[in-house]
């Protein structure tokens, strides 16, 4: 069981008002698995995939990943499991426009302490893995939104994380560029990696093996292909 | 943490918009160019006026006539007679404080050698004037107690003097003509330059009874120095000159008494005084560019506000996101300081080239304890304005950054 959550809750509170984003959510993830969790706005889906990512903690329960909790976690050692555990990916790509795509994809490694040297050719390694390695030292204006998003997988995979997690990866992307996306997801799929995407897209969703429906802060319905 | 590579980031971060990064150092590079140029004008300021008093002589007393106002010539009417002999020779015996008392004559006169002239002041001296007043013999000798005693027609001469009227020929030996009388040139002095508008270069000196004999005709003297024995007398020595003086005058003061100490404190009063508006400006300066600074920062951060999220997405911790922020600030104040140290020094030495060129001995100087205070503070300026904006975006939540429209 790689990941746990046990009856999390995420209550935003805005002066009288209190906002469920999610209640008492409670499932598991096994290593290598392919999930698409779908719901309509304000489903909560986004708030699940933050508590998911650590970027968000959540008001009540637990959240185990590889067996440690995180919702304890201070900041430091939080930021160790965001850099470490898990990769991310997000519709907007998130690329620092001043720097090539090979600098994009060394900067979980810089933050791992890693040196100089092995950053670039852990990078250069996982842009090949994208198919990116003639594009490696070009700027993100300078590549298309699929190239973008690619740099941006390649990114989330540099420091060999347990989880990849992606927000909504095909929202920006032409129709083509998005096939080539779920293309290249499924594949990492094949090769192990085990990959949680968010999406509102149900043809995206069924492209993965297993599918979380969430209605207004609940799992409605948990569907295995 | 490697801050070289932090730093280079936080170069490049800085020159993609160089207008704006170059705005926001300007009041650091004000600040630090203020205090590097000022601190070199005041000093050559101050070095040269101490080394031009101490060529004056140090512990030394000046006693001159005083011009009476009228009120003070009805009061005292007839009763002034003027600085005599007997006066400087009094002060001599009774003051002990007095290592030497040395009176001057002087008598304005023409000096002629052959077809080149010269009107100027002539001082009958002793020979301890030498050693009061700190003048030094190039060539030839300073006049000595014998030609006194002799009453002989020599003198010293300064080296303006011996450009107007010698221009080419060795003046060693040479007879010139003072007035209607001629003497021998037996000494040059060394280049002296000027304090408070007196020239030193031309001074002209014979011997005091040589002056009193051929042209004063009486025992009234024109100022005479002492040289007092240590610093912490002086004042005692000035308070017993003036009851001596007093006494001898019958009660009117028709005298001056002039320390050199005076002219020293009042140097070190202008130049604290130069300092204290120095510092104030450098540091008002420094404020507004911190202040500068914050607010760029604060709007740095707002624009960055999804990058980062993206670093704390992929394991930037909040020191790492305050460290980061914190040496742009840095970097921006260092380079600012930089140029103005460059810019400070190009107009401390601009102005001390220009001021060497009007003022002889004044020279161009730069400290570097200056130089190190501007980076210091620069540094400091930047830390302490850069640390709000850099706090607020550690602090930024992750998953709200990211979404930031």
């Amino acid at each position: 069981m790689l990941i746990q959550l046990n009856k999390v809750s995420k209550i935003y509170q805005m002066g009288e008002l209190s906002l469920r984003a999610l209640d008492e959510i409670s499932f598991t993830i096994d290593s290598g698995e392919f999930l698409s969790i779908v719901g309509p706005s304000g489903s909560g889906k986004t708030t699940l995939l933050d508590i998911l990512g650590c970027l968000s903690r959540p008001t009540s329960g637990a959240y185990l990943l590889k067996g440690e909790e995180t919702q304890s976690l201070a900041d430091p050692d939080l930021a160790k499991v965001r850099n470490r555990k898990i990769g991310f990916v997000f519709q907007t790509f998130h690329l620092l426009g001043r720097q090539t795509a090979l600098a994009n994809v060394t900067l979980p490694l810089f933050y791992a302490g890693v040196p100089q040297e092995e950053r670039i050719s852990r990078a250069t390694e996982a842009l090949a893995k994208v198919g990116l390695s003639d594009r490696m030292h070009h700027r993100p204006n300078q590549l298309s939104g699929g190239q973008q998003q690619r740099v941006a997988i390649a990114r989330a995979l540099v420091n060999r994380p347990d989880i990849i997690l992606a927000d909504e990866p095909t929202g920006n992307l032409d129709s083509k560029s998005g096939h080539e996306i779920v293309e290249l997801l499924q594949q990492l799929h094949r090769d192990g990696h085990t990959i949680i995407m968010v999406t509102h897209d149900r043809e995206l969703a069924d492209a993965a093996e297993r599918t979380l429906i969430l209605k207004d802060g609940r799992i409605v319905d948990d569907v295995k292909r | 943490m490697n801050f070289l590579e932090i730093f280079t980031d936080a170069l490049r971060n800085l020159s993609t918009n160089k207008l704006r990064s170059g705005l926001t150092m300007l009041g650091v590079i004000i600040g630090v160019a203020a205090v590097i140029a000022m601190s070199s004008i005041v000093e050559g300021g101050k070095k040269m006026t101490v080394e031009m008093i101490e060529k004056m002589g140090t512990n030394l007393l000046s006693v001159r006539p005083k011009k009476l106002n009228d009120e003070e010539l009805r009061k005292f009417t007839g009763r002034s007679r003027g600085l005599r002999y007997g006066d400087a020779e009094q002060v001599k015996a009774m003051v002990s404080y007095a290592q030497e008392v040395t009176p001057a004559i002087n008598v304005s006169s023409q000096l002629r050698y052959g077809d080149h002239d010269y009107s100027g002041m002539v001082e009958g001296v002793l020979a301890s004037y030498q050693e009061v007043r700190n003048y030094d013999v190039d060539r030839g000798r300073f006049l000595s107690d014998e030609d006194n005693v002799g009453f002989k027609k020599v003198v010293v001469l300064g080296k303006d003097i011996v450009k107007e009227l010698f221009t080419k020929s060795d003046p060693l030996g040479e007879s010139i003509k003072i007035g209607d009388q001629r003497f021998t040139v037996i000494g040059i002095l060394k280049e002296k330059g000027s304090l408070h508008g007196i020239n030193y270069d031309e001074t002209i000196l014979v011997p005091a009874t040589t002056a009193i004999k051929y042209f004063k005709g009486n025992d009234v003297i024109d100022s005479f120095y002492v040289k007092v024995a240590e610093r912490s007398q002086m004042k005692r020595a000035e308070e017993m000159i003036r009851s001596i003086l007093l006494q001898r005058h019958d009660g009117v003061e028709d005298f001056t008494v002039r320390s050199q100490d005076e002219l020293v404190r009042n140097t070190e009063l202008i130049i604290f005084t130069f300092r204290v508006i120095l510092g104030g400006t450098a540091a008002l300066s420094l404020l507004v560019g911190g202040i500068g600074i914050m607010n760029i920062m604060l709007v740095t951060v707002t624009e960055r506000t999804g990058e980062i999220g993206l670093r704390k997405a992929v394991g930037a911790s909040r020191r790492a996101i305050l460290t980061q922020f914190l040496i742009e600030s840095v970097a921006i104040s260092l380079i600012g300081a930089l140029i103005g140290v460059l810019l400070g020094g190009a107009l401390g030495l601009g102005f001390g080239w220009l001021a060497s060129r009007a003022i002889t001995g004044w020279h161009a100087v730069i400290l570097p304890s200056a130089i190190f205070l501007g980076f210091f503070f620069a540094m400091a300026v930047g830390i302490t304005f850069g640390l709000y904006p850099a706090y607020k975006a550690s602090n930024l939540d992750p998953a709200e950054a990211l979404r930031y429209q």
